[in-house]
């Protein structure tokens, strides 16, 4: 499971994360989990555990196209039991983070790894100074308080990139969300940004 | 367990008051708002909006009550997401479940398919004499089948594990007239008795009657597939396009693939 961390540095950031522009309302979070052994999750693991280990004990006989594809993923090959941790851990941040959801069907394919945390830096940038805000990154130092809070540099970043009926940002409404998770393996850390444009 | 009592009132109410007797306030408002949900279930949202409670209370109320089995939680085909609970008991609305056509929440298109498929085949049967796809029946043919009769054949052949109604089968025959497979006609007049089985819907309700389309007979040259209305009429096709003008030595009127289109 996760358990949400109380950042106060990160409460700054989340207060000033809700503005209008002329077209559309930005509303953010950024929030930070920690991942703990499954725990009050146990049943969501079990589910996936079973999912894909369901896949690998099947394709023992003969590979079939459709259980090849269900191993590979964003976060490596399904019968990976770290690849699955990381997919369960993914899948448990949003169901906290969004509590009235329940996402533990989501396909790994709705998910998306990220080549570099720089890359992503680079357009969270440009996503908020397009829309006229640059207070969190310049004056909130937001990447500094991530930084201190997950050390950017040894993260994973992976993107959900949700199907509109999936999405708990795509009610009425809303014309486009973005969502990244930051993810250090070795502190066992999550960092959740997500933002999102509504009319 | 409670011997059967005859003056025990048949109130399902009395019932449910029985079995939330034991339940804490919180949990008694929650579950009522669930009962009151019926079958088309409550979003968590919803149920924090309505009662007022933290997410935390809700929770856990609805722990208890999963426990005690008097609710269940549910999956919604239009928002598969949603944390969805409806009462234990019931079965899920066809809103809920997607109907006829979802299995597990997902558009079971071999399903549909097949029963397309199989749908179109007695159609076909019944569209041609003999069977035969270049012979037509006469205008005042009535064995068209309806959708009725479509189901009846469906059912009998059990070609469904799933019962369908009505509906069901139109909107498959829906999806067949889009594929250009078949045609919706109105039934010959003579063919209308008074029977008065079939639902009349406010306007005299119609059943339609279905009758597979010959593909065969819009072109004689034309390779299968990737005909429209365009390529249909000669011009689409006609290698002298560009010299063809009304007074000309090539015009329609005396264009040979017209004629040739013309007398099918």
């Amino acid at each position: 499971m996760v358990k949400f961390l109380e950042e106060p540095t990160l409460e700054v950031i989340n207060q000033a994360f809700a503005w209008e522009t002329a077209e559309c309302v930005i509303t953010g979070r950024v929030e930070a989990y920690s991942c703990k052994s499954a725990g009050a999750d146990k049943k969501l693991f079990k589910q996936l555990e079973s999912k894909y280990s369901f896949d690998i004990a099947s394709s023992s006989f003969s590979p079939e196209d459709r259980q090849l594809n269900n191993l590979v993923s964003p976060f490596g090959p399904l019968d990976q039991a770290a690849s699955r941790k990381t997919l369960f851990y993914l899948l448990a941040t949003l169901n906290a983070a969004f509590p009235d959801y329940d996402f533990s069907e989501v396909r790994p394919e709705q998910f998306s790894k990220q080549i570099s945390t720089q890359l992503v830096i680079n357009s969270v940038n440009t996503t908020l100074f397009n829309l006229g805000n640059d207070v969190i990154v310049n004056r909130y130092r937001l990447w500094d308080v991530l930084d201190m809070i997950v050390e950017l540099g040894d993260c994973d970043v992976y993107s959900f990139n949700p199907d509109m009926d999936d999405d708990p940002m795509g009610e009425e409404g809303s014309i486009w969300s973005l969502n990244h998770f930051f993810f250090n393996k070795k502190l066992k850390k999550i960092v959740f940004f997500s933002i999102r444009s509504q009319r | 367990m409670k011997a059967y009592d005859r003056s025990w009132p048949k109130q399902s109410s009395h019932f449910s008051v029985h079995r939330t007797s034991g339940l804490d306030s919180e949990s008694k408002l929650i579950y009522s708002h669930i009962k009151e949900a019926g079958n088309e279930g409550i979003w968590t949202k919803d149920l924090k909006k309505h009662t007022n409670l933290h997410l935390n209370v809700v929770n856990r109320c609805l722990k208890v009550l999963e426990q005690k089995q008097l609710v269940k939680a549910v999956k919604h085909v239009k928002w598969p997401t949603r944390r969805f609970y409806m009462l234990y008991e019931l079965t899920p609305s066809s809103e809920v479940t997607g109907g006829a056509w979802y299995t597990d929440q997902e558009l079971d298109t071999d399903f549909i398919d097949t029963l397309a498929s199989a749908c179109y085949k007695y159609i076909y049967s019944r569209s041609f004499p003999r069977g035969d796809r270049n012979v037509i029946f006469k205008a005042d043919y009535g064995h068209y089948p309806s959708a009725a009769e479509v189901k009846r054949f469906i059912h009998e052949k059990r070609i469904s594990s799933v019962e369908l109604s009505t509906t069901d089968i139109v909107c498959l025959l829906d999806l067949l007239i889009h594929d250009d497979m078949i045609e919706k006609k109105m039934p010959f007049a003579g063919f209308m008795d008074d029977e008065g089985d079939s639902d009349m819907e406010d306007g005299g309700g119609v059943e339609w009657v279905y009758k597979a389309i010959n593909r065969n007979v819009t072109s004689t040259t034309a390779s299968d597939g990737g005909i429209d209305a365009l390529s249909e009429v000669p011009c689409g096709k006609c290698p002298v396009f560009k010299f063809c003008t009304a007074d000309g030595p090539i015009s329609p009127s005396n264009c040979e693939y017209f004629n040739k289109w013309l007398n099918f």
